[in-house]
């Protein structure tokens, strides 16, 4: 602000030295007085200098103030800001500086954070899998003790059986999530059915849903060709359903609805489940987020892998849901 | 990193008995690239809680900042820049200006600030949201969602630190809706941009990676 | 300096302008007519006022403005020499004689080269007369004699003994014919032999050097202080009461038209004043989107003037052009170019400078709307309750005409 005054100042002293070199040229020529006009001219001069050391300051303050900015951003120190906000080109390329600085930041923070999600995930699942591994050890150990009936045999034994899974299940996990980390999922998008997809991931959670005598409905009489990956749909898909089945208790009911909009298609998947808070509706999407409930299968990702793929096919995923009475998720895909 | 910051906000109007507190002491922090919905019923005070941290709107009290630039301590011309060049806007209502065709619609931020259209950038965000064959339109001849499709672009040609959207499918049927979420959704993700909407749709909110909940002028939880 | 490195956004204010102009022409047209019709009202006002005393001012540039009465042919001599003295011309105090031939009055006099100019004469063939029997004469007095116009022509005139009563036209007057008398002009040998040894009764016609600055009084005066040398005083000076009495006309002129310009100007910006303030007010919503799009307040007051600016830019040149046009047809002998070209500047200027002022007012309110009226949900029309923002709760004070003719004005709304 003091640069302002200080440059209002100095236009009214230009301003003043140029009248005045005015004045002078009209005396010298009614008076035809030599001297006069060289005087004249002398003040132009004086005018000329000025403006050109004036011009010159502006620049190299501005110049200045550029390099250091862009010192501190490669020493990755506290940036000052010479930013006046006006409508200058000056604080044009302030502007645009401060905001390519703020890429390169948010491009180093996000490859870090990454990394960070990627070690916090490794410790956590080989952490959970210690635990299978040391209860498959005791079993190993036990199994090798003589005097077991068959029976306990059995039991140990399918004992096991539960722990591999268990570390089967994770290790996969850890793969899948690898493969999305290092962009090695490859979503293939082609022309197919979409209610093709959706059958294949109910597929997966009709015994599931028979078990706990959830009634699954599905109207299959529509059809849509739709640009996508089906295999990577259908996991997505059963990942909701999957989760829906979890989540409602016996007898309950899960429906699936197909229905298009001008540029997505519609696929809706209700249940009459225990619901989500609306404080967590976008929490859920989270990786690793487990919320409190008591149901401890999975390792929270499904949803998060499901709103990957979803994402990267240019769909997105809105949810709706009601405590103690259940929850509708609802997948758009585009045309 | 922090793209937004309120601190204390408040917003009154009227006088002791009959005071009206629209917006009473707000906390609020986004962090860039955070899609953050605002959710509230009507009168929660969650419109002119938008209008302040745009700028819009001038707070009874407390502080706005975003990147890291306080919006009570400039003055209007200071103020008018800093959103030109730092915010932009999705309305309920559109907000198109009808005697410009759509492209000039679109630049209009920029050619305000007398800078360069980044001709490569516009051209990608015109045609993510399909409006390569509707330049030359106006306003008038376009449907809602179009419409709406335009503020978007418009609101993304400066890549703005954050983008505020109030209630942008309110006007919209629910087809256009569906498309107008989506389109926000893919262009905040794909360009990286802060998204903070308005809602009382809790469905819609659904959509954005943290959720606050505004009653009576206060956050909720 | 700082100026050097703004961004410029002329062009998209511009195209705005321009657009904004388009989209409202049915409000632009009543503004390009009225500011179309006060420029030509003006320019015509200013060729009829000037053009008439231009035409006159014609007639009477070379003018006498005084005859210096029984001099003799050395102070004449000496008069013509005389610095101060711009035109010297020898006439004679009264006509020789007068002759009534019918209905017609013949008046017969001398003039020398100098004096025939300043008396504003032409003739259409031939020149003056030297010998002794040699006439000029007005061309329609041969006309309604029935002898021929034309050099050669004789025609006999009783002036006395001492002359001869045959006489030669060598030379035709121009005239048109106005009245029934005429100057019939001698040649100053015949003055001689007419007035044969006595002093012959001439008088000098002057006209002072650098007199077109001077005021009457100050001529008059400025005369007879010259003269005084001479011997001459102010029994001897015959002031050109035709002369005088125009010259008096001409400060009444500028008079006039200042004044009548000055109420043309005034209903002009009232008209200006308030359909500009319609069209802004009318477009709140409009200026409050700009507002949140982000155009400060300095540019959209460079909005509202370019607009301004580019509906004269269109209407002041022509009502100028029609103004001419006008001024012409009314008075053809007025035409003067140089005038013309003043005028139309003047008015431009004027106009330029009344149409800027009129929009004053408009352009603040245009500049102080708040981008919330964009979001504002107006329940009536579009037209905001401009009262109702903080900054506008001001009165205006508008000239009193405009209080009469917009009362709902001074309500408090800005």
């Amino acid at each position: 602000m003091k640069n302002k005054k200080y440059f209002a100042a100095v236009k009214i002293l230009l301003y003043g030295i140029l009248i005045v070199n005015l004045v002078l040229i009209f005396i010298s020529v009614n008076r035809s007085s030599m001297a006069i006009l060289i005087f004249s001219q002398l003040t132009f001069i004086l005018f000329i200098c000025m403006a050109w050391l004036l011009i010159k300051r502006t620049f190299s303050d501005f110049f200045t103030n550029l390099f250091v900015m862009m010192d501190k951003m490669m020493n990755r120190e506290a940036v000052p800001d010479f930013n006046h906000i006006d409508d200058t080109h000056i604080s044009q390329i302030y502007h645009q500086l401060n905001r390519l600085y703020d890429v390169l930041q948010m491009q180093q923070s996000s490859i870090e954070s990454e990394k960070n999600k990627v070690q916090s995930f490794v410790s956590d699942i080989s952490h959970q899998l210690k635990t299978p591994l040391t209860n498959l050890h005791l079993l190993q150990e036990t199994l090798k003790q003589p005097g077991i009936s068959p029976e306990e045999y059995q039991d140990y034994l399918e004992k096991q059986g539960k722990q591999l899974d268990k570390i089967d299940f994770l290790i996969r996990a850890l793969l899948k999530t690898s493969q999305l980390e290092n962009g090695l999922i490859q979503i293939r998008p082609r022309e197919a059915s979409i209610s093709r997809t959706i059958l294949s991931a109910l597929e997966g959670i009709l015994v599931p849903a028979e078990r706990k005598e959830i009634e699954v409905y599905y109207d299959n009489s529509t059809d849509y060709i739709v640009m996508h990956d089906p295999k990577w749909t259908s996991e997505a898909l059963f990942n909701v359903m999957e989760n829906a089945i979890k989540y409602t208790p016996g007898s309950g009911k899960l429906t699936i609805l197909l229905n298009r909009t001008e540029k997505y298609v519609k696929i809706s998947i209700k249940d009459t489940g225990i619901g989500i808070p609306p404080a967590d509706l976008s929490n859920i999407f989270i990786r690793f987020w487990r919320g409190d409930t008591n149901v401890s299968e999975g390792n929270g990702i499904g949803l998060y892998l499901c709103k990957q793929i979803i994402t990267l096919q240019h769909g997105y995923i809105l949810v709706n849901s009601t405590v103690n009475s259940g929850s509708k998720f609802e997948i758009f895909i585009p045309l | 990193m922090r793209i937004l910051q309120t601190k204390n906000l408040k917003k009154y109007y009227g006088e002791e008995p009959n005071i009206t507190r629209a917006v009473d002491d707000v906390d609020l922090s986004v962090n860039k690239g955070e899609f953050v919905a605002i959710v509230g019923t009507s009168g929660s005070g969650k419109s002119t809680l938008l209008h302040m941290v745009g700028g819009l709107d001038t707070p009874t009290s407390g502080s706005v900042i975003v990147h890291e630039k306080e919006l009570s301590k400039m003055n209007d011309e200071e103020l008018t820049i800093f959103r030109r060049r730092n915010i932009g806007f999705v309305f309920q209502n559109y907000n198109l200006v009808p005697i410009l065709n759509v492209y000039e619609n679109i630049v209009l931020p920029v050619e305000l600030d007398g800078g360069t259209v980044d001709r490569n950038f516009a051209d990608e965000v015109i045609h993510i949201l399909a409006l390569e064959d509707k330049l030359k339109s106006m306003p008038n001849n376009l449907s809602g969602g179009q419409q709406q499709r335009v503020a978007i672009a418009r609101a993304l040609i400066t890549k703005p630190a954050i983008v505020l959207a109030d209630e942008p499918t309110g006007n919209l049927d629910s087809k256009s809706s569906a498309d107008v979420l989506g389109l926000l959704k893919l262009t905040g993700g794909k360009f990286n941009q802060t998204i903070v909407m308005i809602t009382h749709n809790q469905d819609i909110a659904s959509l954005a990676d943290r959720i606050i909940r505004i009653e009576d002028g206060r956050i909720m939880g | 300096m700082i100026s050097l490195f703004t961004a410029s956004s002329n062009k998209i204010i511009s195209s705005l302008a321009d657009k904004s102009i388009w989209a409202d022409r049915r409000r632009n047209i009543f503004i390009i007519t009225t500011i179309a019709f006060a420029s030509c009202l003006m320019m015509s006002l200013a060729l009829y006022v000037f053009g008439g005393s231009y035409q006159t001012g014609k007639f009477y540039r070379g003018r006498l403005q005084a005859a210096v009465l029984y001099v003799n042919p050395e102070q004449f001599a000496a008069l013509s020499e005389d610095e101060a003295i711009d035109q010297t011309g020898l006439s004679l105090v009264m006509p020789l004689k007068e002759l009534r031939i019918g209905k017609d009055r013949l008046s017969v006099t001398y003039y020398d080269e100098a004096a025939f100019l300043m008396y504003s004469h032409e003739l259409t063939q031939g020149r003056l007369p030297e010998a002794e029997t040699e006439i000029a004469i007005p061309v329609s007095y041969l006309e309604k004699q029935g002898l021929e116009p034309a050099l050669g022509q004789s025609v006999t005139l009783e002036l006395g003994q001492k002359v001869p009563s045959e006489y030669t036209v060598c030379g035709l007057i121009k005239d048109e014919d106005a009245n029934s008398s005429y100057e019939v002009l001698v040649s100053q040998t015949l003055l001689e032999s007419w007035f044969s040894g006595m002093d012959i009764p001439y008088s000098a016609l002057i006209r002072m050097a650098g007199s077109e600055v001077m005021g009457t009084d100050e001529l008059k005066q400025y005369i007879l202080d010259r003269m005084e040398p001479y011997g001459f005083d102010e029994a001897d000076i015959a002031f050109s009461s035709s002369y005088f009495s125009t010259f008096d006309n001409a400060s009444g002129n500028m008079l006039t038209t200042v004044l009548v310009s000055i109420l043309i100007v005034i209903a002009c910006s009232t008209v200006i004043y308030s359909l500009f303030y319609i069209s802004v007010t009318g477009k709140v919503k409009e200026y409050g989107r700009l507002r949140v799009v982000g155009i400060t307040q300095k540019q959209m007051k460079r909005l509202v003037r370019k607009e301004s600016r580019k509906l004269s830019l269109l209407s002041v040149p022509l009502g100028i052009v029609i103004g001419s046009i006008i001024g012409y047809l009314l008075i053809p002998g007025g035409w003067y170019l140089p005038n013309t070209v003043k005028f139309a500047v003047i008015t431009a200027l004027v106009m330029e400078i009344t149409v800027r002022l009129s929009i004053r007012k408009p352009v603040r309110i245009a500049a102080s709307v708040s981008p919330v009226e964009a979001v504002r949900i107006t329940t009536t029309t579009d037209v905001a309750k401009l009262g109702s923002t903080k900054k506008l709760h001001r009165k205006i004070h508008p000239i009193p005409l405009q209080g009469f003719i917009f009362p709902a004005t001074g309500n408090g709304l800005s």
